[in-house]
């Protein structure tokens, strides 16, 4: 049964499972900037069921998170990093270090793989689906596409890239992600490091990573036949297989 | 000059009185005394409190034979005493601040408390005494001050001493660097100086405690009133145009009244959020807990537990909360994010 909590500060779709095999454990889904959180709710409940895990899509609104992907919030807005950590907080505060498997698509990929950089040791596993821009873990490249001058505010990453890499992590695409379309952050010096499309950006970041030491339990997947969709992703592809194998691997593993 | 007044006139007059009017007092007799009576005691043997707070918030030593106008109140202070009221003419200086009481515990590391010779209560002509509850200065509460009042920031802690008083002084600093005009509280606890002035110190234009609203202590007090006291001190800071309203909480969240201030839903509704002082990671985690358990949104972590880095990144892991040393919290641009929508979205601050 879905249920919609809310604190003054954010509001998040919920579904528990009948039977929670792992209380201190969420898949947490975070949405794109279409703000589909219902959505990913709906098409992630089986996975949640299928694994005895609670599920939760928050829902980052424009007009408190206008730039949540990128976590250094505008001065005058909250955090979205925060705003989850204090939501999970409420939500379960007999579990303060909550042990998070965090999904995100487009944006919410790009929120995804930031707030493992800053909390490495909340993240149980990493899903990435279709992020447009990646933060590279590379100390010579300015924030937000490197490690240097990393905002003040944020957790430091630099002493956890190590422990970020460690993270098992799946990052997928679809095939014919390859659009410049006007959501995607272009130019000279993003393109020349990470490439010209969502395609070629989730390859580079995965190859870099892979080159500092990201172990065999990073993959990364080409969904057949699909653009920048999340509902085709989910409708047209093995996306939710993969995921679902993805957690299980990793659950075996733990 | 009539004999009492000049007997009060050359006595040390303590901080907790600051507000009282002598001026009515025409006598002093023993009798029963309740909390908040004003009272001239003798010093008998100086122990503990070797000085005494005046009203100017000088400190001044004390000496055998001293006569002093205090309060009668109770204390709690994990690490000091332990006190109820005074029940007969022998009892103890339990607080510099200038309460009278009758210490029952104290800490294993603190001396004795001082002993005191309680000559009577002052009373006025009508034989009332002088209690502090005549004496109020804060203005009585606003019918509706939700929604259009400062934004009021809880400070609260793991416990005595964690830090609280410091990380309240450094928000306080941080805002009012950034041009707002920042009012401060303390809303429970043992009345006395050293908190407001430091408040003050840190740049607030407005302090308020209990004993503005005619309370020496606010120990064993009823909680609506201690809930009415911060409805009168966030309507003070509304009137006086105030952009923030920083309520601090003393001791740990054990503490009878912290807890069931921070239990009421009246209470809450008055609070925006939360920054929490620790002097320890499992201390720290509890209190999370706590507040997150009441939905009280914590957004910074700070106190004396920031000294070691090490504890600082072991506690900023485990919570997914900012933890902030306290040159950090004076940051006006860094506390700034940290308060998000409650911050203001100039970026030059």
């Amino acid at each position: 049964m879905a249920e919609y909590y809310e604190t003054p500060e954010l509001g998040a779709w919920l579904h528990e499972p009948e039977l929670i095999r792992e209380p201190g454990r969420w898949l947490v889904c975070v949405h794109g900037i279409s703000r589909n959180a219902r959505e990913q709710l709906v098409a992630f409940k089986p996975v949640a069921d299928a694994l005895g895990i609670r599920l939760i899509a928050p829902n980052f609104c424009t007009q408190r998170f206008p730039g949540y992907q990128r976590l250094d919030q505008r001065p005058g807005h909250d955090r979205a990093d925060l705003a989850l950590n204090r939501l999970l907080l409420q939500l379960d505060p007999t579990c303060p270090q909550p042990r998070l498997d965090l999904f995100g698509y487009s944006g919410g990929a790009q929120f995804s793989h930031r707030y493992a950089l800053c909390y490495p040791r909340r993240v149980r596993s990493l899903m990435l689906a279709a992020a447009g821009w990646y933060t590279f873990p590379d100390s010579n490249v300015r924030y937000p596409r490197g490690l240097a001058a990393w905002p003040e505010a944020l957790p430091q990453p630099a002493a956890q890239a190590r422990q970020f890499l460690s993270i098992p992590t799946l990052i997928t695409i679809g095939s014919l992600d390859t659009q410049r379309d006007a959501s995607l952050r272009r130019g000279e010096r993003i393109d020349h490091q990470q490439g010209r499309t969502r395609l070629e950006r989730a390859q580079r970041w995965f190859e870099y990573c892979r080159s500092l030491g990201a172990g065999t339990d990073w993959q990364l997947e080409q969904l057949e036949g699909v653009g920048h969709s999340f509902a085709d992703s989910i409708a047209e592809t093995r996306l939710l297989h993969l995921i679902t194998h993805f957690l299980q691997s990793q659950q075996e593993n733990s | 000059m009539n004999p009492v007044h000049n007997r009060l006139e050359s006595a040390k007059r303590s901080f907790v009185t600051r507000h009282a009017d002598l001026s009515l007092c025409d006598s002093i007799s023993p009798a029963e005394m309740a909390a908040g009576d004003l009272l001239l005691a003798k010093v008998r043997r100086i122990r503990q409190h070797t000085r005494i707070e005046l009203t100017s918030g000088r400190r001044a030593h004390l000496y055998p034979d001293d006569e002093l106008i205090l309060c009668a109140g109770r204390r709690y202070a994990t690490d000091q005493f332990t006190a109820e009221l005074p029940q007969a003419q022998s009892a103890h200086l339990v607080a510099a601040g200038g309460i009278a009481g009758q210490m029952t515990q104290r800490h294993a590391q603190v001396k004795p408390a001082t002993e005191i010779d309680i000559i009577g209560i002052l009373k006025d002509a009508q034989g009332r005494s002088l209690n502090l509850s005549r004496f109020t200065t804060l203005p009585l509460p606003a019918e509706q001050i939700f929604g259009s009042g400062p934004r009021t920031l809880l400070v609260t802690g793991t416990g005595m001493n964690s830090g609280k008083t410091t990380l309240a002084a450094n928000l306080i600093y941080a805002l009012n660097r950034t041009g707002a005009r920042v009012a401060a509280c303390k809303l429970t606890g043992t009345g006395s100086g050293p908190d407001l002035w430091r408040f003050l110190d840190a740049g607030a234009d407005r302090v308020m405690d209990f004993t503005d609203a005619g309370l020496a202590s606010t120990w064993q007090h009823p909680i609506n009133e201690l809930i009415t006291i911060a409805q009168r001190a966030k309507t003070a800071a509304q009137l006086n145009r105030n952009d923030y309203l920083i309520v601090e909480l003393a001791d740990g969240f054990f503490q009878q009244e912290t807890a069931a201030l921070l239990r009421h839903t009246r209470f809450r509704q008055l609070i925006d959020n939360c920054f929490i002082a620790a002097d320890c990671t499992a201390g720290a985690l509890g209190l999370i807990q706590q507040l997150s358990s009441l939905q009280i949104p914590i957004h910074g972590i700070s106190g004396t537990l920031t000294r070691a880095p090490l504890l600082m990144e072991e506690l900023a892991q485990a919570s997914g909360l900012p933890v902030l040393t306290s040159e950090q919290v004076q940051s006006p641009a860094l506390l700034n994010q940290y308060l998000g929508s409650l911050g203001t979205r100039e970026r030059a601050v």
